[in-house]
C-alpha cells in the first residue's frame, strides 16, 4: 500500500508541477477582426485579444497593388504575448486595404454537370461584408460564362467585354458559374478548365 | 560509379516542401533550371472562399504561430483533384490551414510562404553547388511517421501520425546487418527510431552514437571501423527536451535558423576530412511537405498500407527538398528524375546487395518509375569541398529580438578560453568527453570575426 501511495504522490506532484509550468507559458487565446477582412480608407476596424501574458499588438502595411489594382496594400495585425523571455503567437490577420475602385476576380474550381462545367462557391460575407457594390462583370479567359448570383442571371461574352451589374448587387454570397463544354473538352476530360473566373469591378459604398 | 561511394550519410529534417525551402532558387534566378517558383507568382493560385490566394516571400525566419495540416485527409485536400479534369490542382493548401486553425482567410497564410537564400543560407548554398533533385516526392501523401517508415523500412502498416508504437518490419537497420554493411546512426536528441519498440536494442545498443562524436569520427576515425552508411537525427521538435536542449528539425512551427546551423554542423562534419570526403554522399532530405505549398503534382504511383484498415493511396505525397552533397555530383547540378524516400533504399541494394533489390515493395515502386539515387550520381568528381557561409546564423523572436545561436559576452569568452586550454593540455580525454570541442575550435576561428546573417 505504502508504494503505491507514494508512487501517487510522486504523479499529483508531477501533475502540479506541469500545470504550474503550463499556466506560466504565454498564450493568445484568441485574436479577432471586426467587421471584415477587406476594407477601404473610409472603414475602421475593431481588434479582440485574449492573452495569458502581456498582450504586445505588432503592426505593419504592405504595398500589395499589381497591374489590375496599384493601390492595393495588406495590413498585418500580429498578436504577441510575453511573459519574460517566453513569447507566443497567433496566426496574423490581414486586412486588404481596398482602392474606392478596384477589380475583384471571383474564381472557384469546376465539376462537370452534362455538357458544362460548373463552378460554385460562396463570397463569405463575414470576410467582405456588404460594402463592395458590383459596377461591372466581364470573362477574361475567352469563354462565354453564365453567372449566377443573388438571385440574377448574368450572361458574359467570350470577348471579354464588361457587362453591367444590375444595382445594388454586392460581390458577397453565392456565385455560380457555367459554361459550355467544346466537342473537344466533352471528348476529352483532361481538357476541361479547372476552375472558372468572372472578373468583376467593385466600388466601395459606406452603408 | 558506386564503387568511387564508400560512406553514404542520411540526414532526414521535417516537414517542408520543395518550393517552401527551393522555389527560390529559380524565382531569384540562382538556378533557373530548378524547377520552382516563376514569376508571376499568381500563376499558382491557391482558391477559398471564390478568392485566389498566391505564394509570398516571407519577411523573416520567426517561428510560426502553429503547426501547419498534413495528416492524410488534409493532403488530399492540399493536393485537390479535380473532379472535373482529375488532375491534382495543387490548389487548396490555404483551404486546409484556414479550416484547420480556424484563422480567418489572410493573403499571407503559413502555408504559401517561401524563403530566400538569405534566410536559408546553408540550405540554399548546399542546393545551389551540389545537386537538387526537383522531382523528389514523400512516399505518401501522409505524415510523419508513415513516410519515415517508407524511407527506412520501405514499406508502411500505418496511414496516419499518431500515438502508437510502429512496426518495423523490413527496416533498414536489420537489412544493413544482414547484408553486412557497417552502420551507425548519430542523434542530436533521442531517436526516432525510438517508436519502433522492435528496434530498441539498436538505439540503445552502440551504433547509436551521440551527435557530437560526428565530427570527430569523421576527421580521425580509422578507414577499417568507419561507417559505410550513416543515418544523422537533428533534435526533434515532437521530442522530450530538457534545459537548453533545442530542437533542430525543421518542423513547423519552429524557426529554420536552428536547423540550418544543424546543416552546416554536419556538413562541416562530413567535409572535414579531404581522404572521406572523396568517397562520401551525404543526402539531406524531408520526410514529408508539412502543410506547406507546392506547386507540381504528385505522379498517380498507388500504394496500399501493409497493416490494419490497410489504407491505399492513388498517388505519391507531395514534394520535398532533396539535395545530393559529393564530389560525383556535378557542380550546381539539377536532377528532374523522379525520387521518392524508396530510391534512398534502391541506392543502398546497389551498392551493398548488387542484383538483389531492398524489397519487393521497392523493387516494384523501381517498376512504376522511380529511380535511384545511383541515378543522379556523375563519373567526374569534383574534389574540393567549399565551405559553407561560415556567419552566425540569427533568428527572429516573434518581437524582433536576436536569438543567436552561437554564445557571446564576457562568460562565453572566458569558456572558449578555458576550453581551448584544456584542449591543449589533455586533447584525448577532451575528444572523449567533450567530442563536440573539435569542431567547435576548427571552425569557430573562421567565424569570429564574420558578420552575422540575420533572417
Amino acid at each position: 500500500m505504502i508504494p503505491v501511495l507514494t508512487y501517487f504522490y510522486k504523479a499529483w506532484i508531477f501533475f502540479l508541477l506541469s500545470c504550474l509550468c503550463y499556466s506560466c507559458s504565454p498564450k493568445v487565446i484568441s485574436f479577432g477582426v471586426q467587421p471584415c477582412a477587406h476594407i477601404t480608407k473610409e472603414d475602421s476596424v475593431r481588434l479582440t485579444w485574449r492573452v495569458r501574458g502581456k498582450p504586445v499588438l505588432l503592426f505593419y502595411t504592405e504595398d500589395a497593388g499589381d497591374d489590375e489594382n496599384p493601390g492595393k496594400q495588406y495590413l498585418t495585425y500580429k498578436m504577441v504575448a510575453q511573459k519574460g523571455s517566453k513569447e507566443a503567437t497567433y496566426p496574423p490577420l490581414v486586412l486588404t486595404l481596398h482602392t474606392d475602385t478596384s477589380i475583384d476576380n471571383i474564381i472557384i474550381n469546376t465539376r462537370r454537370s452534362g455538357d458544362s462545367a460548373i463552378a460554385t462557391g460562396i463570397r463569405d460575407i463575414s470576410e467582405w461584408s456588404t460594402h463592395f457594390l458590383l459596377d461591372s462583370l466581364s470573362s477574361p479567359r475567352h469563354r462565354a460564362l453564365t453567372v449566377l448570383h443573388a438571385g440574377n442571371t448574368i450572361e458574359l461574352s467570350a470577348d471579354g467585354r464588361k457587362h453591367a451589374a444590375p444595382p445594388g448587387l454586392t460581390n458577397s454570397g453565392e456565385w455560380e458559374i457555367r459554361t459550355l463544354l467544346s466537342d473537344a473538352e466533352k471528348k476529352d476530360s483532361s481538357l476541361i478548365p479547372p476552375r472558372l473566373l468572372v472578373k468583376t469591378i467593385i466600388i466601395h459604398t459606406k452603408n | 560509379m558506386l564503387e568511387n561511394i564508400k560512406t553514404i550519410v542520411l540526414l532526414m529534417f521535417e516537414n517542408r516542401s520543395f518550393d517552401h525551402m527551393l522555389g527560390h532558387l529559380s524565382y531569384d534566378g540562382i538556378n533557373t533550371k530548378i524547377d520552382g517558383l516563376t514569376s508571376p507568382l499568381s500563376q499558382y493560385p491557391n482558391i477559398y472562399n471564390a478568392t485566389a490566394y498566391t505564394p509570398f516571400r516571407m519577411k523573416a525566419d520567426t517561428a510560426f504561430a502553429t503547426d501547419l495540416p498534413h495528416e492524410k485527409d488534409w493532403v488530399a485536400m492540399q493536393l485537390d483533384k479535380s473532379p472535373a479534369n482529375g488532375q491534382y490542382l495543387m490548389d487548396g493548401f490555404v483551404k486546409a490551414y484556414m479550416q484547420s486553425t480556424g484563422a480567418p482567410p489572410n493573403p499571407k497564410s503559413a502555408p504559401l510562404g517561401f524563403y530566400n537564400a538569405a534566410q536559408i543560407p546553408i540550405t540554399s548554398f548546399l542546393a545551389s553547388t551540389y545537386c537538387t533533385c526537383d522531382r523528389w516526392f514523400a512516399s505518401l501523401p501522409t505524415s510523419t511517421q508513415p513516410n519515415r517508415t517508407m524511407a527506412f523500412c520501405g514499406d508502411s502498416s500505418i496511414d496516419a501520425t499518431k500515438l502508437q508504437l510502429i512496426s518495423a518490419d523490413g527496416n533498414i537497420f536489420d537489412w544493413m546487418s544482414n547484408a553486412g554493411v557497417n552502420w551507425r546512426v548519430y542523434h542530436d536528441g533521442l531517436s526516432f527510431f525510438t517508436l519502433y519498440n522492435r528496434l530498441w536494442p539498436y538505439v540503445l545498443g552502440s551504433r547509436f552514437r551521440d551527435y557530437e562524436y560526428l565530427y570527430n569520427d569523421f576527421k580521425t576515425e580509422p578507414d577499417t571501423s568507419f561507417p559505410e552508411v550513416i543515418l544523422v537525427e537533428p533534435t526533434y521538435q515532437d521530442a522530450p527536451h530538457f534545459g537548453s536542449d533545442h530542437p533542430n528539425d525543421n518542423h513547423p512551427p519552429l524557426a529554420i535558423g536552428w536547423g540550418e546551423e544543424f546543416l552546416r554542423r554536419t556538413y562541416e562534419a562530413v567535409t572535414c576530412n579531404p581522404m572521406r570526403w572523396g568517397n562520401t554522399l551525404m543526402i539531406v532530405y524531408y520526410d514529408e511537405h508539412g502543410g506547406f505549398f507546392d506547386h507540381v503534382p504528385p505522379p498517380a504511383i498507388g500504394y496500399t498500407t501493409t497493416g490494419g484498415a490497410r489504407t491505399h493511396f492513388d498517388s505519391l505525397g507531395v514534394r520535398i527538398p532533396g539535395i545530393l552533397i559529393s564530389p560525383h555530383v556535378g557542380k550546381s547540378t539539377v536532377s528532374h528524375l523522379l525520387f521518392d524516400h524508396t530510391s534512398v533504399l534502391q541506392l543502398l541494394a546497389e551498392k551493398f546487395t548488387p542484383g538483389t533489390p531492398y524489397s519487393g515493395t521497392v523493387a516494384a515502386r523501381a517498376g512504376n518509375g522511380i529511380q535511384s539515387i545511383s541515378q543522379a550520381l556523375t563519373t567526374t568528381p569534383d574534389l574540393v569541398a567549399p565551405p559553407a557561409p561560415s556567419a552566425p546564423i540569427m533568428v527572429k523572436s516573434a518581437l524582433g529580438d536576436s536569438i543567436p545561436v552561437a554564445p557571446d559576452g564576457a562568460m562565453g569568452q572566458a569558456f572558449e578560453q578555458a576550453a581551448l586550454a584544456m584542449m591543449d593540455a589533455r586533447p584525448d580525454e577532451v575528444r572523449l568527453k567533450y567530442p563536440e570541442l573539435s569542431q567547435w575550435r576548427d571552425i569557430s576561428a573562421k567565424t569570429r570575426n564574420a558578420p552575422a546573417i540575420h533572417t
